[in-house]
């Protein structure tokens, strides 16, 4: 059990194509968590890049809390199930489960016991001699099931395992593997195209779409609140009804004017309250989905009533669907043609194809999508405010109240402005605004708080919840602010970060170009550090060593000794009389088994030219009494036709037929024998493996100093070459070369990533680092990064002062630092990076590295 | 009713001249391909060479050849001929190549359809161009090279060279890895195997048909080498192989004396290829793939 991080992953094949671009996912131990998309979505390879099949291109995957990017698949502790099964068709159910314990060395009563535990979980004990092809698909990927869960994985990967198997099987295998997540409490991820298996199966399921996440969201979010238009209409069947749509506020009311036929319903402003302004002025363009079991039949008068044509009818038993348009001159009969509808009714009577029906859509589960970026317009947090606001000698005038803007914002007077506030950017608790708390509302562990002030509603995002209808104080971060008007900029916040080209260099390459001893002393200290560390691990390894060697010398020699000869020899006649009684015993059954099928062929053999010359011999008389009775000669010859096609095959059909008895009791006798046979050299290998066991222990018992001093040798052995290899590492000290001549040490967490994403082509890439302004730190010496004062920004509280630089290509770029003060300006300033906090990224293919 | 009645008989008499045309051609063929297969075991049988007999026979005019086993003895006894030599030489060869090309071919091929390395592709085109060009095109420089290793007057130094050129073979063998799934190493892979295992304990089980045939090929073709084995043996009768050994046998001066030696000869070299034949072709069972993945 174990959990398992993504970090910002990429495959990047090598012409280029992005299999999976920036997927970054948390799963919890224990955890069903399904990969869900249609073809070449990257589902699959992203389970194949946990599963250590493919390689990472980029990004870093932990299991366990620990990066195992570089790690091979049986190092993981992961277990996959294929898609086709992938059992080793040479071996016996029995040995293809126990193949991969015996690869680890495990004893055989041990697996044997885990086989058994396995196969009756799955209900294959009787199988367990057969091989794969003498069995059924759902008794084939039961065995698949069986020889992941055995090794008892951290992880259980299960690639579309059910997607070879009937529509009945998959039912009832989909139930088993539920019930098998809860017996286990293994974390499961399991890749599905199917939207029913991800639906049942999964807590959480990952929708994804052309190598990038959707949405991630337990089933029945994903349900109720698709994040976008593809989500919406892939979860659900049948499929989500989409009509391109305006809206328009009036009031209280919304008018959701049909684009294809212009007709207009009405809903209640309420329900469109998360909704930004600008898309209820009537000219964006927006796409209204709705389910169709909230698509009611209707009257003619009914309000909101829209009428539709019937194209076809699908009986499904329980209910019917109708299919229609509400173009009613369409002749469109794709059901992906705009306008066209699907309505769920439990009867159907009375409704033709080619009728026109009138229909309700209950808009209170509507869901509402921007037609251009597909994604949800009615989100369940909202990302910003939009409010309207006017500007007053540097006061802002929002929500009916009034405070006064700080220097950075300055702006002059304007009336009837846009300014945006991010939800994040509300900070409840003191200020200079007032608000009403109208209601809580707590999605996962986000508390969203509904403000009422000026006339309007808006949102905060907070820990905790605050009394309904009580008045709190509040402020709005002015440096997350933007403001508006008439598609004009009056102000906008800085860029989160400010990006630097650098390049990457190792220590001897910054060594030659800038010899600086204080990157030579990082390094010393580093390896010396590293150097202590091991040796303290050898001082312990001889403690441990002479302490075990104290032991020996205080015991009996000569009664140990004894003891495992004495034990050796009872073992070894023990088991050997074992064998031979077994041996025997198989060789006595297998000759009785052979003698029983010699007989029961020849029987077959008997009974078959019996049944076959009674048949002759009734054929015969009868076509005798039938010449000897009739006399019309059509009827005669088609007799005699008859007679003959009879004869003609009378020996093939005897052979035939007898292939077939004999058929059946070959594989009766060959399934009887394998099986014998397996589980006989099953019991005599774990006796065998008794003796030999038996034998060690004799063998160190003889010599315990010797094989403790062998022991303690390897590890000596092992602990140098661990030693080497750490103080070689610890040498590696890596840089990125930024602008003016200043080289920033990357971290070895830094450097570990780039170099596991590109190689030895780290070298010769550049890289842009993104710093955020609170990034940097004042430092001294000559290695620091040099840059002068061009302005401050001060948004009261605090500072971001704008920072010049020359650039490699001589001009001058400029960034911001975060400050408490203003700072004079042409001040020159000596800054380091904390490169930890930054974002880096490769430039030419664009892969966010750190 | 009637017609379809009809029509069954004249199809029945359709099928027989049919099938009887064909069992004809057949005949004619296996005798014309059978023909000097009986020649070659009834002429070794024979005391000695004539023209107008075809076999030796149990009575006959003066000078007609009778039957005699004498062909047999004088094939393993005769000290000018040093036939039972040649034999074990060519074995010898034979089998030491047989294994180490069989290992060799299936190892290239194994990788050449498993391993995804850079250069891969071109890699297997050359081989593939190289294997089309007879391989006595480089007999003088393989013969440089030999004498720089002090190995151009023995005998065995053929087996280097049967299998230095072995890997061009991967062909077929490649064909045959392509088929089985991947999917049976990526679970073994996850099952703890490496690439040593996975090629030993679960490729190479469900590889027999095509084990059998690369073992096939690598034993005959180095059983019936001529050009690389005379010339290696340089005229030194104890260095002979049977190839090289039996046209001696026929060469101007000796067909006389030898014609029905030569026969016997024949037929005995045909034993171990028969023998591995048989031997191996148990294994050469279709459908051993059979359950390991949905089909």
């Amino acid at each position: 059990m174990a959990s398992v991080r993504l970090e910002h992953i990429y495959k990047v094949y090598p012409n280029g194509v992005k299999a999976v671009e920036d997927m970054s996912l948390d799963i919890k131990n224990g955890e069903f968590i399904v990969f869900v998309g249609p073809s070449g979505c990257g589902k699959s390879t992203t389970l194949r890049m946990v599963a250590g099949l493919e390689d990472i291109t980029a990004g870093e995957l932990y299991i366990d809390n620990q990066i195992v990017n570089d790690m091979e698949p049986k190092d993981r502790d992961i277990a996959m199930v294929f898609q086709n099964y992938a059992l080793y068709p040479h071996m016996t159910v029995y040995e293809n489960m126990a193949f991969g314990l015996r690869l680890r060395h495990v004893p055989d009563d041990i697996i044997q016991e885990k086989v058994l535990w396995a196969a009756d979980i799955l209900g294959i004990r009787d199988y367990l001699d057969r091989k794969p092809k003498a069995m059924s698909g759902g008794q084939r990927q039961r065995v698949a099931l069986g020889r992941a869960i055995l090794r008892d994985p951290k992880v259980m990967l299960l690639d579309e395992p059910l997607s070879n198997l009937d529509a009945k099987l998959r039912a009832q295998m989909r139930t088993e593997i539920a019930k098998l997540h809860q017996r286990l409490k293994t974390t499961f991820i399991y890749v599905t195209h199917d939207q029913t298996e991800a639906m049942t199966l999964g807590d959480r399921v990952v929708v994804m779409k052309k190598g990038r996440v959707q949405q991630v969201d337990t089933p029945k979010n994903l349900y109720n609140y698709p994040a976008n238009l593809f989500v919406a209409g892939f979860i659900g069947t049948p499929q989500m009804n989409f009509f391109d749509v305006t809206l328009t506020r009036k009031g209280e009311k919304v008018d959701v004017k049909l684009t294809k036929t212009g007709q207009v319903l009405s809903l209640d402003y309420n329900q469109l309250i998360k909704v930004l302004p600008q898309y209820l002025t009537g000219e964006k363009k927006v796409v209204l989905g709705i389910r169709c079991e909230n698509v009611l039949l209707a009257k003619k008068n009914d309000p909101n009533a829209i009428p539709v044509r019937v194209s076809h009818n699908e009986e499904l038993g329980a209910d019917c669907l109708i299919y229609g348009n509400i173009d009613l001159n369409s002749e469109e009969i794709s059901s992906n043609a705009k306008g066209s509808i699907i309505i769920k009714v439990l009867d159907v009577s009375g409704i033709k194809p080619g009728d026109v029906i009138y229909v309700q859509m209950d808009l209170a589960h509507a869901y509402f999508f921007d037609a251009e970026t597909e994604n949800m317009i009615v989100p369940r947090i909202p990302v910003y405010n939009s409010l309207t606001a006017n500007v007053k000698t540097n006061n802002l005038e929002v929500l009916g109240q009034s405070y006064p803007l700080p220097p950075a914002l300055a702006t002059s007077d304007v009336e009837g402005a846009e300014l945006e506030v991010p939800t994040d950017a509300v900070h409840i608790g003191e200020g200079p605004l007032k608000a009403k708390v109208v209601e809580n509302e707590v999605i996962n562990s986000t508390h969203l708080i509904h403000l009422f002030a000026g006339n309007r509603i808006f949102f905060a995002l907070d820990t905790k919840d605050y009394p309904v209808g009580s008045e709190v104080s509040l402020s709005f971060d002015p440096t997350l602010l933007s403001l508006k008007k008439d598609g004009k900029v009056l102000f906008s916040p800085l860029s989160e970060r400010d990006s630097f080209t650098a390049t990457f260099y190792n220590y001897d390459t910054v060594m030659s170009k800038n010899p600086d001893p204080a990157f030579q002393k990082f390094r010393d200290d580093k390896i010396k550090a590293a150097q202590s560390v091991m040796d303290a691990k050898f001082v312990m390894e001889n403690m441990d060593y002479d302490k075990k060697r104290l032991a020996i010398s205080n015991e009996s020699a000569v009664n140990t000794k004894e003891k495992a000869k004495a034990d050796f020899d009872a073992k070894k006649q023990e088991n050997e009389t074992k064998i031979a009684q077994c041996k025997a015993e198989t060789k006595k059954s297998l000759e009785v088994l052979e003698a029983d099928f010699k007989k029961k062929k020849e029987e077959a053999k008997k009974q078959n030219d019996e049944l076959f010359r009674k048949k002759k011999e009734e054929e015969e008389a009868e076509y005798k009494s039938f010449k000897a009775h009739n006399k019309d000669k059509e009827v005669l010859k088609r007799r005699e036709d008859e007679y003959h096609i009879f004869k003609d095959n009378f020996q093939t059909d005897k052979e035939n037929a007898y292939e077939l008895l004999l058929n059946g009791l070959t594989m009766d006798y060959e399934s009887k024998v394998s099986t014998l046979k397996a589980s006989s050299h099953r019991q005599q290998d774990l006796w065998k493996k008794e003796i030999k066991d038996a034998k060690e222990a004799e063998k160190k018992a003889e010599n315990p100093l010797f094989y403790l001093n062998k022991e303690h040798q390897e590890k000596l052995n092992n602990l140098t070459k661990e030693k080497k290899e750490a103080v070689n590492r610890a040498g590696l000290v890596f840089f990125f070369a930024l602008p003016g001549g200043h080289y920033e040490m990357a971290s070895d967490i830094i450097s570990n990533k780039l170099i596991q994403g590109l190689g030895t082509r780290v070298f010769s890439k550049t890289f842009r680092i993104d710093m955020p302004h609170d990034g940097f730190v004042e430092a001294e010496g000559n290695n620091a990064f040099k840059a002068v004062v061009e302005d401050n920004l001060d948004y009261g509280k605090t500072v971001f002062v704008k920072l010049g630089y020359k650039g490699e290509d001589g001009q001058t770029h400029s960034f911001y630092f975060k400050s408490d003060k203003p700072l004079e300006v042409g001040k020159e300033l000596h800054l380091g990076f904390n490169l930890e906090t930054s974002a880096i990224t490769e430039t030419e293919m664009n892969i966010r590295l750190y | 009713m009637n017609s379809a009645k009809k029509n069954y008989r004249s199809h029945k008499r359709a099928l027989k001249i049919r099938n009887f045309f064909v069992y004809f051609l057949l005949i004619v063929m296996s005798i014309i391909w059978l023909t000097p297969f009986v020649y070659l075991v009834l002429q070794s049988f024979a005391s000695n060479y004539s023209p107008s007999y075809f076999g030796p026979v149990i009575s006959g005019a003066e000078g007609s050849p009778h039957w005699t086993g004498e062909n047999y003895v004088r094939l393993f006894t005769d000290n000018t001929m040093p036939f039972w030599r040649w034999y074990v030489n060519t074995l010898i060869i034979s089998i030491v190549t047989c294994i180490i090309e069989t290992v060799m071919v299936l190892g290239t091929s194994y990788a050449f359809s498993r391993l995804r390395f850079k250069l891969r592709k071109p890699l297997m085109k050359l081989i593939l161009v190289l294997g089309m060009f007879p391989g006595f095109l480089s007999m003088i420089i393989i013969y440089f090279i030999l004498k720089l290793l002090h190995m151009e007057g023995n005998i065995f130094s053929l087996i280097f060279i049967y299998i230095g050129g072995s890997a061009m073979q991967y062909y077929i063998a490649k064909g045959f890895f392509d088929t089985i799934p991947r999917s049976l190493d990526e679970a073994a892979m996850i099952d703890g195997a490496n690439k040593n295992t996975i090629f030993w304990h679960v490729i190479m089980p469900l590889s027999k048909p095509i084990v059998v045939y690369t073992a096939l090929i690598a034993f005959t073709a180095p059983w019936g080498d001529f050009m690389m084995a005379s010339y290696l043996a340089q005229g030194n009768v104890s260095n002979f192989t049977v190839a090289v050994g039996m046209q001696t046998m026929i060469d101007k001066f000796h067909i006389a004396d030898y014609y029905n030696v030569f026969c016997a000869g024949g037929v005995v070299i045909g034993v171990p290829i028969a023998a591995l034949f048989f031997w191996l072709q148990r294994y050469y069972v279709a459908g051993i793939t059979g359950g390991a993945v949905k089909g």
